[in-house]
């Protein structure tokens, strides 16, 4: 099997930055979000969730084109046209950005509803830009949904640092 | 079920008589060919003199928390600082491009 294209080194604030600057209404998700509660697995790329309002997508639209997003993957020729009317037709997109890989989406496996995801969200520092992160409980069933080997392994590691979390809010307690 | 039933040198045609169903509904259980509920389960093993016991134990799955806790002593912004370094360190070891993060 072929190895996973790690693709450019991530830079989290300048995209973080962006969206906040743009106003974006966002939560972290995916391996940055895993890497903020604890984990120790590396991520190479990263996820916002994003509510699907005509008005925060006009702003993500903004940022997106701040930051310089061209699609990843995509044949060079590709038409890519970054409006609202395309982000509209579709709801996960992957790309490719000076900063890294860059993923938006608005349709979360796992995931009742972006507001339930953003309710169960935690406001946390990242790159020094204040974000919201998911909850562990959402990461856990974001990796169920996904179910690659990798995700697999993932959940295993989510439990565990969930129960550890619990031990320690039950230390505190008894403290 | 079917390390029950043999310990009770039963047919599955007995065991389906039993339990008023067919000897292919029993056979499509033993071979995991449909999965039959808990109480379906229950049901059968009573008739043959024995009982369901389920039971949660935690998991052993020998993930070493020694990382984790480590990171749990770090904020979450050092926590996704050193795991991103980390992941350039991957990255440069197998090839791929890395450049400095961000402070």
């Amino acid at each position: 099997m072929a190895p996973e294209d790690l693709g450019k080194s991530l830079q989290a604030q300048p995209l973080l930055s962006a969206l906040k600057r743009h106003g974006v209404d966002f939560v972290v998700i995916g391996g940055v979000a895993g890497l903020a509660q604890g984990s120790s697995y590396p991520t190479y790329d990263l996820d916002v969730a994003y509510g699907r309002d005509p008005a925060n997508v006009g702003r993500l639209v903004d940022a997106l084109a701040e930051i310089g997003v061209t699609l990843r993957g995509a044949p060079p020729d590709l038409p890519f046209q970054l409006d609202a009317q395309t982000l509209g037709n579709g709801a996960n997109f992957t790309f490719a950005t000076e900063f890294g890989s860059f993923d938006v989406l608005a349709d979360v496996a796992g995931i009742k509803s972006y507001d339930a995801l953003r309710a169960a969200s935690t406001l946390k520092r990242i790159a020094g830009v204040e974000v919201r992160v998911a909850s562990l409980d959402d990461l856990i069933s974001m990796k169920r949904a996904a179910n690659r080997v990798k995700d697999q392994l993932m959940v295993v590691e989510y439990v565990e640092l969930a129960e550890e979390l619990r031990r320690r809010e039950a230390e505190d307690a008894d403290a | 079920m079917r390390e029950a039933r043999l310990r009770h040198g039963l047919s599955q045609q007995r065991l389906a008589r039993r339990a008023g169903t067919t000897q292919s509904a029993i056979s499509r259980i033993e071979q995991e060919r449909i999965s039959p509920t808990v109480q379906t389960m229950a049901e059968l093993l009573h008739l043959m003199g024995e009982e369901l016991v389920l039971n949660a134990e935690r998991r052993e799955t020998g993930v070493d928390l020694t990382l984790n806790r480590a990171n749990l002593e770090l904020t979450p912004e050092e926590r996704v600082q050193k795991g991103l370094e980390f992941a350039d360190f991957v990255r440069t070891n197998r090839g791929g491009e890395a450049s400095p993060q961000e402070p």
